[in-house]
């Protein structure tokens, strides 16, 4: 039973941390490539 | 991304083209939604992540809106800047359809008001060029390749990342546009002087401090672009400014003005005075469409 509970937290864990980290990442990547389409016009 | 570090060698040439593919598939993939689809999902998180959660170059926008607009409160500016943010999401929701859309429902989409104006130019043997801002969609206007018999060419920067470059060019190319390298503008224009051809300039960035004609731009002294028309006294080519507007949700209309077809009677800065004259007063129309998260004035 201790087992089993230990088992679905953590693995609730380490979902929600992939979550969290799949989101940040996705943020990530957004800005830098609107920085990469804005680098044309910013660095004259 | 050290990967890029490589890029001067085939390993890095190789990690780009594999990267390449990959970006391009899965950009593919999501451009092929239907257009409220990606409004709704892809559109609504580019709003929240860009104006709610990062305030993605927020203080940018705001210093250009308020100084563009001296006149207007801060809860006006503060509403125009919103509005640039809406947009924006959708100018990037437009961007990635067009990686799939087909020539003929972008050709619906965009609506040129009076090809006549260029066609008679076209028939007199005349090389034209248009100017525009980083106004609207103006990615819209890869299809004016599809939809005029001449040659239509745009004026291009290269992106300092060699994936990000191969990704745009791919989308800027796809519907007949030939891209010309900025720094090879004037010798591709000499070379086909006699060919009655319309070449897109995109001319409201920064030129830089010591380059451009000085004008009153926005209510702020701003050095604009002015190469534009030294290459159009050059080739004695027909200049025309380039006007987007909203025509449905998803569509836009082109306008095109005539700035002058007898360049050589202008003085000098008169071609540069009459885009910014333009361009200023479709901003003023709707400032929302603008680009304003780019660093315009320094």
């Amino acid at each position: 039973m201790i087992v089993s509970i230990s088992i679905f937290l953590w693995t609730g864990l380490a979902a929600f941390i992939a979550l969290i980290l799949s989101v940040l990442l996705l943020i990530y990547v957004f800005v830098w490539v609107l920085d990469r389409l804005h680098e044309t016009m910013d660095d004259q | 991304m050290s990967i890029f570090l490589y890029k001067n060698n085939n390993i890095g040439k190789g990690v780009i083209n594999a990267l390449y593919r990959i970006s391009l598939f899965f950009i593919y993939l999501l451009s092929m939604l239907p257009m409220e689809l990606l409004v709704a999902s892809v559109g609504r998180m580019l709003y929240f992540i860009s104006y709610q959660l990062t305030k993605y170059r927020y203080n940018v926008v705001l210093q250009n809106l308020a100084r563009s607009f001296p006149h207007k409160r801060y809860g006006e500016i503060d509403s125009a800047a919103k509005g640039f943010y809406k947009q924006f999401s959708l100018l990037v929701v437009e961007l990635i359809k067009l990686f799939s859309i087909s020539r003929h429902h972008l050709s619906n989409l965009v609506h040129v008001e009076n090809p006549e104006l260029l066609l008679a130019y076209h028939a007199n043997h005349r090389n034209m060029i248009g100017l525009l801002g980083h106004y609207g969609n103006w990615e819209c206007l890869n299809v004016l390749a599809y939809k005029f018999p001449f040659r239509v060419n745009a004026l291009y920067k290269t992106l300092k990342n060699p994936l990000m470059d191969k990704i745009v060019k791919k989308v800027r190319t796809r519907f007949g546009v030939r891209l010309i390298p900025s720094h090879q503008a004037l010798r591709y224009l000499l070379k086909n002087k006699m060919e009655s051809q319309l070449t897109l300039f995109i001319a409201d960035q920064f030129p830089g401090e010591s380059n451009g004609e000085p004008v009153l731009f926005l209510n702020q002294t701003t050095q604009m672009f002015d190469g534009a028309e030294k290459l159009a006294k050059v080739t004695d080519a027909v200049v025309f400014y380039v006007e987007l507007s909203r025509r449905s949700r998803h569509g836009w209309n082109v306008r095109f003005s005539l700035i002058t077809d007898t360049i050589h009677a202008l003085k000098q800065g008169e071609v540069t005075q009459g885009f910014n004259l333009r361009l200023q007063q479709t901003i003023e129309k709707d400032p929302s469409f603008w680009l304003w998260s780019h660093r315009r004035w320094k």
